[in-house]
């Protein structure tokens, strides 16, 4: 009897093998509106590098001759503690490691505790790595960015697109204001 | 006992299955325009649908883009000439997995709209 819970966990881990979306995945939502407008100036990609470096981006690739940007900036997390994880769902950035054990034996009772980390302190800094691409063509700017957060082991937590708004709508008005100081307009 | 280990012997194989990695098969489709219009449409259409593009080089003709869902997708973008128009190779991982080829026909419809050149 004792293999039929081997084979439900052999099932689950086929099934979780299997899975294939039903179509190439997109972001969700989709990135807002301000996310893609209009800039006619010469040197636009020359102010987006600016405003990118200025806020702390490097820069990972460009081709000038596309108009493309790629860019990122990590921040380190301190304290991290994951929300889709349940199993340390008792406080932020603690983790509990070894076990806690109340025991009686003939003559005695025994209590232990095998140790408890708060926030870092395993392997390296969590951190979030932020990553942007920015496309410049004659008639337009357009922005995708996403969010990536790794945890004490370096393992991926969590990551989701974030082309949203916000964003957007501060890399547009830092643009404009940088814009006149590097060129003329056309 | 026979039972059982007919059983392992089922969900070994199974599990070996699963375990290959099966090779990065693009999907190709040959458009009337030229490279350099559709690599850069083609470009844009990632962008647009919310990829980050990683690296690009409109000479190489390559692109790869990623998009940040769990286990992180991403698509390979390839385009060469071909006579007066352009072939576009594309092909997509899901984490390091790839994903079967006909997933990726709607978005070589999307760069046909895109380009204006849908049938």
């Amino acid at each position: 009897m004792k293999s039929i819970p081997i084979s439900f966990t052999c099932l689950l881990a086929l099934a979780g093998c299997q899975v294939v979306p039903d179509r190439l995945p997109q972001a969700e939502p989709a990135p807002a509106a301000s996310c893609y407008f209009p800039a006619t100036h010469e040197r636009a990609l020359e102010a987006s590098v600016e405003v990118l470096t200025e806020w702390g981006f490097t820069l990972n690739s460009t081709d000038t001759s596309l108009g493309l940007i790629s860019a990122s900036r990590e921040r380190p997390l301190h304290g991290y503690y994951d929300p889709y994880d349940d199993a340390y769902s008792f406080g932020h950035g603690m983790r509990l490691f070894g076990g806690l054990g109340i025991g009686r034996g003939g003559s005695g009772v025994g209590f232990g505790i095998g140790g408890i980390g708060y926030g870092g302190g395993v392997g390296q800094q969590p951190v979030e790595v932020e990553r942007v691409s920015l496309l410049v063509d004659d008639t337009h700017i357009r922005i995708s960015r996403d969010i990536r957060r790794f945890d004490h082991w370096g393992d991926l937590r969590e990551s989701y697109s974030a082309s949203n708004d916000d964003f957007c709508q501060r890399f547009q008005t830092s643009f404009t204001q940088t814009v006149p100081a590097t060129g003329r307009p056309l | 006992m026979k039972i059982r280990h007919w059983l392992l012997m089922v969900l070994l194989g199974g599990l070996a299955g699963c375990a290959t990695t099966t090779p990065l098969e693009p999907r190709e489709l040959v458009y009337a325009t030229s490279s350099e219009e559709t690599f850069r449409e083609a470009v844009e259409l990632m962008v647009e649908q919310g990829y980050v593009v990683r690296h690009a080089d409109l000479s190489l003709g390559r692109a790869e883009a990623s998009l940040a869902r769990w286990p992180e997708y991403r698509l390979q973008l390839q385009v060469s000439e071909e006579g007066s128009g352009s072939r576009v190779r594309v092909s997509a991982l899901k984490g390091s997995q790839p994903l079967p080829p006909y997933l990726l026909d709607p978005w070589l419809v999307a760069l046909q709209h895109k380009l204006g050149v849908a049938p």
